[in-house]
């Protein structure tokens, strides 16, 4: 075909002009520094799978960092929000942006525990205190000072599940549906142990590939294996499509979810099939302490929703930074880590979630709510 | 087990394997009409999903007309993307890999505006239709997927009417067999190319609104059907009602499986079954086909040569000299966050050769490199972590552990073009999956931590700055190994290969073993880069080393320019980079990253090192001429 | 003597046999001719000899070997040399690059000899530079060396393609279709380039439509039709023929 005239022009325009739009690109840079700024860095993923959790992590610092900045105080907080799209590759990278760069004080994230664990050698090195509400055991087993687990992590939380599921709903045939990442192996394994302590197996230990959206081949064993409760962990996302696809199979049982499940879009998607399900949270937005429940309306007329846990946990993470500078009197990462490593019960942060002070390995711990979702709504079992 | 629970699994799987034949159909006939493989062919389906969707939720529309409304807007859209972008790339007789590195882009971008548009969060459809069951002999149908299977299949038989028995649809089958005799007969091929389009794009969005009230409509759902609608539409041989079986096939098998077999291997045995289906029924008997290079500037061994007889002697030494300024100053400019996305970029380009041996050079599809990329990784990081063997060792011992597993994987290359792109992408899946479950080897998802940073003569190599000179290091050589395979009797063997396999097999050159030799050597260099990879960020898991980042890989190679070894430096840096360097535009990043990438295949469509070709050659005739003077 | 023998060479394709027990000896030195009307088996018989299609039944000997069941590559390698009707190069190589292509069987520097590049590797390069260099200039293609193969024009494609096969010192040279589509000037001057082609002690073996091309310069003719041989013979033996008069009245005409 012998182009025309026309289309020749139009090509070298059009080259043209992606031509120079490269060039712009190139030559665009920006960086400000100011005084008396605590500096934050935030990494999460805002594009990609998991980009709802980095979300919920976003708007928890956000908000908190507005009331701050809002009220009187010597000093402001600057949220820097890198977007790692859940790659561990770009979660370092940004990490480390974040620090060499733009000499952040402390780095949040990532909201996946093999990217935060990723990011823990880094954080390491440049002696930066990390906070993550990433529950892979591993992320605080690196020896590192330098890392904040702010939510409690797999053991805790399946020790919990598992627990009020036999003692409490007296199920003693408990299947186990997991994703096949980090997330859902380190709790479904955690789980196992758990009920392994009370000389009891689970009645079926189902995996499914992340990307999958059908399990009736996985519903299938958990149905001959004749459970009576169900334990699917892994994205809120895939736990509510399995509660609506075990209904359809006729299989009715006793559903019970981590904090990965916590989030009130777990309610929306999994609609009636998510009647009756028992989940640990570390926050609820169902308590009726006055406090929290200005908070939860505080929230809501921010973003038109309920805040979930990892709202929660950011809110107050950042509320811990602030009083870490405060206390002190400096802005610097070594202060903040010294610090918050130097909490005791007795010295704790008071925030949303309780108080809050770290174990050795940095693993902050509370006690979690056992809810139950009512009529779409969650209520309060236990705490 | 009880006699309900096999029909039970069927039915399910046979709801999503209608889903997996639409969407492959889409797939099917685009590759007839064009030999392209459409990338964004699981956007069609997002789209669909949501356009149904604000149907439903805003007019209240019945699920029919709902249905059919969001197969005809979507088709339109598909008609678009092929007038405004593709069409543009076709009648620039780019390579076939542009194409797709185009439709690449287009579904990143249509990902990134969802975000925007729809949010982040998976939205659920309102319940249609009742939830209670209608029972079959104990076998429990859902009206929802009963609606799937009818509306599915209504689909498809009209497609398989209007290709049997309409004029349209005849002369779109002659024009698939062979488009220059339909072109005489007055087969219009621009408007067969456009309806190719505007059918898939159909046939993605109706898939897309069957499966949204199933599992929801969400930004990146089109990803997860996309891999298997495209196995799919290989397994019935890219036909029309092959594809429709081989959806349903795949459906039946993958759900069976799971429930009857194992849950975490249930992945592994579809993409074995698949690839046994290729290797029996699609291995072709004699070769042909179109070269997936043809049209690229570069590869046509029209590179610039600055080192020939005829210019200056001094080019060499001073070439060099300037190169070694630039190695040795780049790290005395940059910070440290800039050096840490050029070592990944470097160890990247790494890779990379490797693919551009395998791509560029030899013309053979591979979408598992990254598979190969992680066996390195894996083998390097295991034999430091449990062996304490000194990284000197298990660099090349990494090497050869990916170049073995590329030599056992050498019989996939029997097949050819799009069979041998989904044949490597399930062979890259099936490692993918091994690394996952082989927990005892690998610990499965959590990955690997703690691995030693590279110990040379004692010498630690933790800093960013001095990996910097050890990337670049082996880089380098494997620069020079590169060139020198590709600048031989050999390396013209691998040309020939990509550019005619059959003259090139009577002219005494062994089509297998040439294929596998540069599939061996292009896997070892996945495999040295990484180990480099692993000893760097100190922690792997497999995440890393799946489907999209072989996509990535594709992708340096055919923005650097295929069949050139600078190209794929330059590809490697970019497609690093550019996500970084984009990271200010927030929402939009990807948005622009996409359109970055159609721009390049649009405008710049020989790769960036086509780009330097203009300046090179002016730089080579002024040198020229000086000889020339001074010889007068 | 023969240089090339087939016995009773079969192909069947599914249910259609293509070429139906077929004897045919190619004698050494000479130029043979294949005739047949269309569709007869004369490409497949070639690309049955050399090994790009499997035989159902028969034997092929070629210089005393039996080769039966060889993959055209090896059959390449024992000095058989094939150019083909629909032009095969590699389009985007030079013109000397496709030439060097033709030398494969003489030469031997793989992938480890091209890493490590020992002088004998590089003597081997010059080798093939010659070589081929000489089978363009023998063709008249040497002018064009560096240009690509795309870029020359249709008759020198032809050319390029006969001097590829003819770089690497075969024995036996198949041409399949020659002529096809040169102009009466160019037609002379290939018959010419067969003549020297055969001086050079190569022997050739045609397949052609132009039956004045093939009644001139061939010395042995055999036709086929239907995939089986009707007639074989002299030049004037073949024309004389009464079989393949008929088989060509209801085809073409045999005198054009």
């Amino acid at each position: 075909m012998v182009a025309s005239n026309f289309q020749k022009k139009a090509f070298f325009w059009g080259k043209l002009i992606f031509l120079s739009a490269l060039v712009m690109l190139l030559v665009h840079n920006s960086a400000v520094a100011k005084e008396m700024i605590i500096k934050i860095g935030v990494v999460g993923p805002l594009t990609g799978q998991f980009a709802a959790v980095g979300q919920s992590q976003l708007n928890g610092a956000e908000m908190k960092a507005n009331e701050i900045n809002a009220a009187p105080g010597e000093y402001t907080i600057e949220l820097i929000s890198e977007d790692d799209a859940s790659k561990c590759d770009q979660s370092v990278n940004a990490t480390v942006k974040l620090i060499t760069r733009e000499r952040v004080v402390s780095i949040i994230g990532a909201c996946n525990s093999p990217c935060a664990l990723a990011m823990v050698p880094i954080t390491q090195r440049y002696q930066v205190p990390q906070f993550t509400f990433g529950v892979g055991t591993a992320i605080t087993k690196q020896g590192s000072d330098w890392i904040f687990r702010v939510a409690v992590g797999a053991p805790g939380q399946t020790q919990a599940l598992a627990d009020y599921a036999v003692n409490t709903l007296g199920h003693d045939k408990i299947a186990v549906l997991y994703s096949d990442d980090e997330y859902g192996a380190s709790m479904a394994e955690n789980f196992k142990a758990a009920l392994e302590e009370m000389d009891l197996q689970p009645a079926a230990y189902e995996s499914y590939p992340r990307s999958d959206k059908d399990f009736s081949g996985q519903l299938t064993s958990v149905k001959k294996s004749e459970a009576t409760c169900l334990y699917a962990t892994g994205s809120y996302a895939a736990s509510a499509l399995i509660a609506k696809q075990a209904k359809q199979l006729g299989l009715s049982l006793q559903l019970i979810g981590d904090t990965g499940n916590a989030t009130p879009k777990y309610i929306e998607l999994g609609g009636e099939a998510v009647e009756g399900a028992v989940i640990v949270e570390p926050f609820t937005p169902a308590d009726p302490d006055p406090a929290i429940q200005v908070f939860v309306e505080k929230y809501k007329s921010q973003y038109q929703q309920d805040p979930d846990g990892w709202v929660a946990e950011m809110y107050d993470t950042v509320g811990m930074i602030h009083e870490a500078v405060v206390k002190t009197g400096k802005i610097d990462p070594k202060s903040i880590q010294n610090y918050l490593a130097g909490l005791t019960f007795e010295s704790a942060y008071s925030g949303i979630l309780g108080d809050w002070y770290f174990g050795p390995e940095g693993n902050a711990n509370f006690d979690l709510y056992k809810v139950q979702i009512k009529d779409g709504k969650k209520v309060i079992l236990e705490r | 087990m009880d006699f309900v629970t096999i029909p039970q699994l069927a039915f399910s799987g046979l709801t999503i394997g209608c889903v997996y034949s639409l969407v492959g159909l889409g797939f099917a006939l685009t590759l007839r009409a064009t030999e392209l493989i459409n990338f964004a062919q699981g956007e069609m389906v997002m789209l669909g999903a949501f356009i149904g969707l604000t149907l439903i939720s805003f007019f209240h529309l019945p699920y029919i007309m709902v249905f059919i409304l969001s197969i005809i807007l979507t088709g339109i859209f598909g008609m678009f993307m092929e007038r405004f972008i593709l069409r543009r790339i076709l009648d620039n007789k780019s390579p076939l890999l542009n194409l797709l590195i185009a439709t690449l882009g287009i579904s990143i971008s249509l990902q990134a505006l969802a975000i925007i548009l729809w949010g982040r969060e998976p939205v659920p459809y309102p319940d249609i239709f009742s939830v209670e069951p209608v029972m079959f002999f104990g076998i429990r149908l859902q009206h929802l997927n009963l609606w799937i299977l009818c509306l599915g299949l209504a689909s498809m038989a009209a497609l398989q009417f209007f290709f049997q028995k309409t004029m349209t649809g005849i002369s779109w089958r002659a024009a698939s067999l062979d488009p220059s005799t339909a072109a005489l007969y007055g087969v219009n091929r621009q408007r067969n190319v456009s309806l190719t389009f505007a059918l898939s794009g159909a046939l993605g969005g109706g898939a897309g609104v069957l499966i949204a009230p199933l599992y929801f409509a969400s930004f990146g759902m089109g990803h997860s059907v996309l891999v298997k609608s495209f196995a799919a539409a290989a397994m019935g041989g890219f036909g029309v009602v092959g594809t429709m079986i081989g959806g349903l096939a795949l459906g039946a098998i993958e759900t069976l499986a799971a429930g009857l077999i194992s849950s975490e291997y249930k992945n592994v045995i579809m993409y074995v079954i698949l690839l046994a289906v290729l290797m029996v029924f699609f291995r072709p008997k004699t070769p042909t086909g179109r070269s997936i290079t043809e049209g690229s500037k570069v590869a046509a061994g029209r590179a610039v040569n600055l080192f020939s007889a005829d210019m200056p002697f001094w080019i060499r030494p001073s070439a060099l000299l300037l190169g070694a300024a630039v190695w040795l100053i780049i790290p005395a400019v940059f910070d440290v966050y800039t050096m840490r996305i050029l070592n990944l970029a470097l160890i990247f380009a790494v890779a990379a050769l490797g693919l551009q041996l395998i791509v560029g050079y030899t013309g053979q599809f591979s979408f598992g490199h990254a598979a190969f990329f992680g066996i390195g990784a894996y083998t390097s990081a295991l034999l430091a972590i449990q062996l304490n063997l000194p990284f000197l060792l298990t660099l090349p011992l990494a090497g050869a552990a990916a170049g073995l597993v590329g030599w056992l994987a050498g019989p996939l290359l029997r097949l050819s073009g799009h069979f041998l792109a989904i044949g490597s992408l399930a062979m890259g899946e099936i490692i993918f999956l091994l690394m996952l479950n082989w927990k005892w080897l690998t610990k499965g998802a959590y990955g690997l931590y703690g691995i030693p940073f590279p110990s040379i003569f004692g010498f630690e190599i933790s800093s960013d700055y001095a990996y910097y000179f050890l990337v670049t290091m082996v880089l380098g050589l494997i620069c020079f190994l590169v060139h020198r395979l590709t600048d031989s009797r050999f390396g013209r063997g691998l040309i020939a290969v990509r550019e005619n396999e059959l003259a090139a097999m009577v002219n005494g050159i062994n089509l297998i073993s040439q294929k596998t030799k540069a599939f061996v050597i292009g896997t070892a260099c996945a495999g040295i880069a990484g180990a480099l990879y692993a000893h760097y960020v100190t922690y792997i898991n497999p995440d890393s080393f799946q489907f999209h980042v072989s996509v990535e890989m594709v992708t340096m190679v055919v923005i650097g320019g295929l069949g050139s070894v600078p190209g794929s430096l330059i590809g490697a840096l970019v497609i690093i980079l550019l996500p970084e360097y984009l990271r200010g535009l927030a929402d939009y990043r990807l948005v622009v990253y996409g359109g970055l990438l159609i721009g390049f295949m649009m405008y710049l469509p020989g790769g960036l090192a086509d780009l330097a070709r203009y300046p090179l050659r002016i730089l080579r005739q002024r040198l020229q001429k000086n000889v020339r003077e001074v010889t007068q | 003597m023969t240089l090339l023998t087939l016995q009773q060479i079969t192909k069947n394709f599914g249910g259609l046999t293509a070429v139906d027990h077929i004897d045919l000896s190619v004698e050494k030195g000479t130029i043979h001719g294949l005739i047949g009307p269309n569709g007869s088996g004369k490409t497949t018989v070639f690309n049955l000899i050399t090994g790009i299609y499997p035989l159902t039944s028969g034997t092929i000997t070629f210089n005393g070997m039996d080769i039966t069941g060889y993959p055209a590559f090896k059959v390449n390698q024992k000095g058989l040399a094939r150019t083909f009707q629909e032009i095969q190069l590699f389009y985007d190589m030079t013109v000397l690059e496709n030439a060097m292509m033709g030398c494969q069987r003489l030469t031997r520097a793989g992938a480890v000899a091209a890493l490590v590049k020992l002088p004998w590797v590089t003597r081997e390069e010059a080798f093939i530079r010659e070589k081929a260099m000489a089978a363009l200039d023998f063709v008249g293609l040497s002018g064009t060396a560096e240009e690509a193969a795309r870029k020359i024009p249709y008759g020198h494609q032809r050319l390029l393609e006969v001097a590829r096969a003819l770089a690497g010192d075969p024995e036996l040279l198949l041409l399949d279709e020659p002529a096809a589509g040169m102009n009466h000037a160019e037609t002379r001057e290939l018959m010419a380039l067969i003549a020297r082609i055969r001086e050079m002690g190569i022997t050739v073996f045609l397949v052609e439509h132009n039956m004045k091309m093939v009644m001139e310069i061939c010395e042995w003719i055999t036709v086929i039709n239907y995939g089986q041989v009707i007639g074989h013979g002299k030049p004037a033996q073949v024309q004389a023929d009464e079989n393949v008069i008929n088989a060509y009245l209801s085809g073409e005409n045999i005198t054009c």
